[in-house]
């Protein structure tokens, strides 16, 4: 290999120097050093990839050099060959101590040759090896660089919480992956609604998070938008719950080979009564926490799934709000967590909790449920993606 | 392979053997599906009878491979745990096919 820098380690300058003889003849650009720390210094500084060592030394010997070389941290392997006599130990004790090859001494032309060029091949490898775990790293500092902002773009999507027209709002957002394939948005519409959704396509990840961003951008809450047309041409909120989602699957109807579809609570409250209307299209059931009783309900009755069969029909499910009260929008990600026992969080454990934390601020409700949830998970790297939404019903202010 | 086929008269009865009917199977599954419906089998039973946890992905494997067995098909399961049930109740995918409690019942039904 031309130009490659070897160096010859040994307590015999005379034979050292013979040795860089024979490499500066094969191309090589021989170094030397007379003991074992003198090399070690060496390696540090100066980009040498092959060292030709005698097994035999006096200050540091052959094989501790050699497992120091290999226990310390350099960016590249070193090919090392040792020098001995047929009066040292056997080739396997040299390939125990950490080295590639042994040369049994006086060297010939021809045995160092092949030696060399069996270093050539592996070092060549190990370069091209690190070449490509290189671009691997970058392109993967690139893709992760790519989700991170994404994440931050899907983050930023997310409605704001706390105080809206006639209820108070917090939400816990986990994507398993960066981004998310759950999505949920909230805000008033006409003069007197407020709308909100949830939603979770099928997987997670990439693909996932996509086509969220593609449905979320149908219920966009303006003018043009999906929410606003229906209520527009269904002045019952039963009728226009039921007709966004009709017009959702319609739209979303993947073909034969596709199963991507999501589920979805999508819901509208009239805020001057409280009157609530809702569609839960395979979606996990809403929880209804009443202020007054402090008791905790499973609303709705299932649904089917959004894009999956075309001929799929809703029902809205209603429920009449009291001041306090709230309502619960989760996806599978939440009650589908596993702990480190494989034990599901489950709605019952929802509900319980729901109930038990019925007199704590809605403020401080995200955080907690947050934490709860990473607490059963045991990180927070989560198998799904995990949201929920928290409605409480202020009445009109 | 997750899967087991068995052919019964002129009824596929596919056995998922894995435990958990998720992403990593689902693909699988449609596969298997297709395979048999290309070789000339539209009547499939799906025997869940190992399937401890299907999440929505496998939801979506099945509502595919009901889909894949087309009008002229029978696409029916058989022995659904109650995490199963509780899926295919919430999305009312119950109604879409015939769900029988095992698959000896099930064979006979579909052959009278």
């Amino acid at each position: 290999m031309n130009g490659t820098s070897a160096l010859v380690v040994g307590d015999d300058a005379e034979a050292r120097v013979a040795l860089s003889r024979q490499l500066d003849n094969a191309g090589y650009k021989a170094m030397t050093a007379n003991n074992g720390q003198q090399a070690l210094d060496i390696l540090e500084r100066a980009e040498v990839t092959l060292v030709l060592c005698d097994w035999s030394m006096q200050d540091m010997s052959g094989s501790e050099f050699c497992s120091r070389l290999r226990s310390a941290t350099i960016n590249r392997y070193v090919y090392f060959i040792f020098l001995g006599s047929p009066a040292d130990p056997p080739v396997q004790h040299a390939l125990k101590a950490g080295a590639d090859a042994f040369l049994t001494k006086p060297i010939k032309d021809e045995d160092l040759h092949i030696r060399l060029k069996s270093a050539t091949r592996i070092l060549e490898l190990q370069h091209r090896m690190c070449a490509r775990n290189d671009f691997l790293e970058y392109a993967y500092a690139s893709v992760t660089s790519d989700l991170k902002i994404a994440a931050k773009v899907q983050e930023d999507l997310l409605p704001r919480q706390f105080r809206l027209a006639g209820l108070d709002t917090n939400w816990v957002f986990k994507p398993a992956n960066f981004v998310a394939g759950d999505m949920f948005d909230y805000f008033p519409l006409a003069d007197d609604y407020f709308v909100f959704y949830i939603l979770d396509v099928e997987g997670h990840g990439i693909a996932s998070a996509l086509t969220s961003f593609a449905i979320n951008n149908q219920l966009n809450p303006s003018t043009h938008g999906l929410c606003a047309k229906t209520v527009k041409s269904h002045p019952v909120i039963q009728e226009a719950v039921t007709a966004t989602v009709d017009n959702l699957n319609l739209q979303f109807q993947g073909n034969l080979n596709s199963s991507r579809y999501f589920t979805m609570v999508y819901g509208i409250i009239e805020i001057s009564t409280g009157k609530l209307s809702m569609t839960q299209a395979g979606h996990p059931a809403p929880v209804h926490l009443c202020k007054e009783t402090g008791k905790a309900v499973f609303l709705g009755h299932g649904g089917m799934p959004v894009g999956l069969l075309d001929e799929a029909t809703y029902d809205a499910v209603d429920c009449s709000l009291q001041v306090g009260d709230r309502l619960y929008l989760y996806s599978d990600g939440m009650i589908e967590c596993e702990n480190e026992n494989g034990e599901f969080y489950g709605s019952e454990r929802l509900l319980l909790r729901i109930q038990e934390w019925r007199d704590l601020p809605i403020e401080e409700l995200g955080d907690l449920f947050d934490g709860e949830i990473a607490r059963w998970n045991g990180s927070e790297n989560f198998e799904d993606d995990v949201s929920m939404v928290i409605l409480e019903y202020t009445g009109k202010r | 392979m997750s899967f087991e086929t068995e052919i019964k008269n002129d009824i596929a009865v596919l056995t998922v053997t894995a435990g958990r009917l998720d992403a990593n199977v689902a693909p699988d599954l449609k596969q298997a599906v297709s395979d048999i419906v290309d070789g000339g089998i539209s009547r499939i039973m799906l025997d869940l009878k190992q399937v401890q946890f299907m999440d929505s992905s496998g939801l979506g494997a099945v509502i595919s491979s009901f889909k894949l067995t087309g009008q002229k098909g029978e696409f029916v399961i058989c022995n659904m745990n109650d995490a199963v049930q509780e899926i295919l109740t919430l999305t009312h995918m119950d109604r879409l096919f015939q769900i029988y409690p095992n698959a000896e019942e099930g064979l006979q039904k579909m052959c009278a």
